[in-house]
C-alpha cells in the first residue's frame, strides 16, 4: 500500500470523483465534460485529456472556487485570463492535477445560467471512480464536443469529434442537437462546427466564429469580439480586456512571476503591436485599392 | 495503529473513489487524495471487502480466493484493513457499535 505513479486516465477518473464529492459538499451542481465523462459511443478514440473539465451552474462558481482552494487546488489561470471566451479557470492538484472550471461554455454564452439549467435539466449519470458523476445528456454531450470543435479550428469533417457527433448522426438526433444549440444559444456556433457558418454571413455572431474556424490573427479576433459584444458596456469591456495583459502567460514566458515594471512594460507592449498590425493593415488595404 | 477486531464491520465509506486498472487498484479518500496503489494481495483483500460484511466475512472470501486457511490470513487482513482505515479510505465500526 504505497503512494506511486498513478496512470494518467486513472487520475483523471478519481480527479472528476474528488471534484464531484467537494461540489456535493459545497451544494454547488456540477456537470462531467469530456474524458471519462463522454459516453463512450461519441468517441472515435480512446480519451487521452490530461486534465478534468466541469462546467459549474454559475451562481455557484464562486463557491466552489473557494472550496476548492480550500483543498489544495491551486489558481493556474483566473478565468478573465484564460481565453477569448473568458470561459474557464484553470487549476492544479498535487494529487489529482489539471482542472478546468467552466463558468460557461463557449457558444452557450449569451445566458449561462439559463443554458446550464437546461443541460441540468436533461442530465444523465455516469460513475467515476465509483462516484456517481452529473454529466448531460448524450445529445448534449455532442453539442458540447461539436462547439469545442469549432473552437479547435477544425470544423467540418476534419476534425474527429464531428464525425460521431454529427455526421453519423441520425436526422432526428442532428434535429435534436439543433434544437437543443437553439435553446442554449449555440446556432450560430453549432453552424461553426457543422460547416454552416455562411447560413448566419453578416451577422457579428458568425465573424467571431469565422476566426476560430479559418484562422486570424489576434487583431481579427478581437474585432471579432467587439462587434460580437452586445450593448456599449460589453464592447468597452472587450476593449480593455484587448490590452489587458495575462499576468499567467506572461510569467509562463519570462520564466518568473511578473513585476509591476514588467507588466506596464507588456501593456505598451501590446498597445504598440496593435496599432502596427492596424497601420499594417491600413496600407496592405490601401495597395489593394490601387 | 491499533488493528480493528475481527468482527467489526468493515465499509467503503461515499468519501472514497477507486479504480481497478490491469489488475491494480488506486483508491483515494476524497476530495484530497492522494490516491494510494494497491497491488498484489492487497488487491485480493480490497476485492472481498468492497461488499461489505464483518471482518470475519471479508477473511473466509479472501481464504476461498487465495486456498489459504482463514485463521492464516487473519492476522495480516486485520493489519492491512487497520491501515486502509488510519488512511480513511474504509471505516470499521467495532463490534460495540453494532450490537456486537
Amino acid at each position: 500500500m504505497i503512494e506511486a505513479v498513478v496512470p494518467v486516465a486513472v487520475r483523471v477518473e478519481l480527479a472528476h470523483a474528488a471534484v464531484q464529492r467537494l461540489a456535493e459538499r459545497t451544494g454547488v451542481d456540477v456537470l462531467h465534460i469530456k474524458g471519462p465523462a463522454v459516453h463512450p459511443g461519441l468517441r472515435t478514440r480512446p480519451s487521452t485529456g490530461s486534465d478534468v473539465d466541469v462546467i459549474v451552474r454559475p451562481d455557484g462558481v464562486d463557491l466552489l472556487m473557494r472550496a476548492l482552494h480550500d483543498h489544495g487546488w491551486l489558481v493556474e489561470t483566473t478565468f478573465a485570463a484564460g481565453s477569448a471566451f473568458d470561459h474557464a479557470a484553470n487549476l492544479y492538484h498535487p494529487s489529482w492535477g489539471l482542472l478546468d472550471v467552466h463558468r460557461h461554455y463557449p457558444g452557450m454564452d449569451r445566458d449561462p445560467a439559463g443554458a446550464f439549467a437546461t443541460l441540468w435539466r436533461d442530465r444523465n449519470h455516469v460513475e467515476l471512480a465509483h462516484v456517481r458523476c452529473a454529466v448531460p445528456s448524450p445529445l448534449a454531450q455532442s453539442l458540447v464536443l461539436l462547439l469545442h470543435a469549432a473552437r479547435s479550428g477544425h470544423a467540418g469533417d476534419e476534425h474527429p469529434d464531428v464525425a460521431p457527433n454529427w455526421t453519423d448522426r441520425t436526422p432526428r438526433e442532428q434535429s435534436g442537437i439543433r434544437d437543443l444549440a437553439e435553446e442554449t444559444g449555440a446556432t450560430v456556433a453549432l453552424a461553426a462546427a457543422t460547416g454552416h457558418l455562411d447560413e448566419f454571413a453578416g451577422s457579428p455572431e458568425a465573424a467571431l466564429w469565422e476566426v476560430f474556424v479559418h484562422g486570424g490573427d489576434r487583431l481579427d479576433e478581437w474585432g471579432a469580439r467587439l462587434r460580437a459584444a452586445r450593448g456599449p458596456r460589453a464592447k468597452a469591456g472587450v476593449a480593455l480586456h484587448s490590452l489587458a495583459v495575462n499576468r499567467y502567460y506572461l510569467g509562463q514566458r519570462l520564466g518568473h512571476p511578473p513585476s509591476r515594471p514588467e507588466v506596464v512594460a507588456e501593456f505598451f507592449r501590446r498597445f504598440a503591436a496593435g496599432g502596427r498590425a492596424v497601420a499594417t493593415r491600413a496600407v496592405a488595404s490601401r495597395r489593394g485599392r490601387r | 495503529m491499533s488493528p480493528p477486531a475481527d468482527d467489526g464491520i468493515v465499509l467503503v465509506p461515499a468519501t472514497t473513489g477507486w479504480v481497478e486498472r490491469d489488475g491494480v487498484v488506486y483508491v483515494a479518500h476524497l476530495p484530497d487524495g492522494p490516491p494510494l496503489v494497491l497491488t498484489g494481495s492487497g488487491v485480493v483483500v480490497w476485492q472481498a471487502l468492497v461488499d461489505g460484511g464483518t471482518l470475519t466475512d471479508v477473511g473466509e472470501r479472501v481464504a476461498a480466493a487465495t486456498g489459504e486457511s482463514a485463521a492464516g490470513v487473519r492476522p495480516g487482513i486485520l493489519a492491512f484493513v487497520g491501515g486502509l482505515a488510519d488512511a480513511g479510505v474504509v471505516v470499521v465500526t467495532p463490534p460495540t457499535a453494532h450490537g456486537g
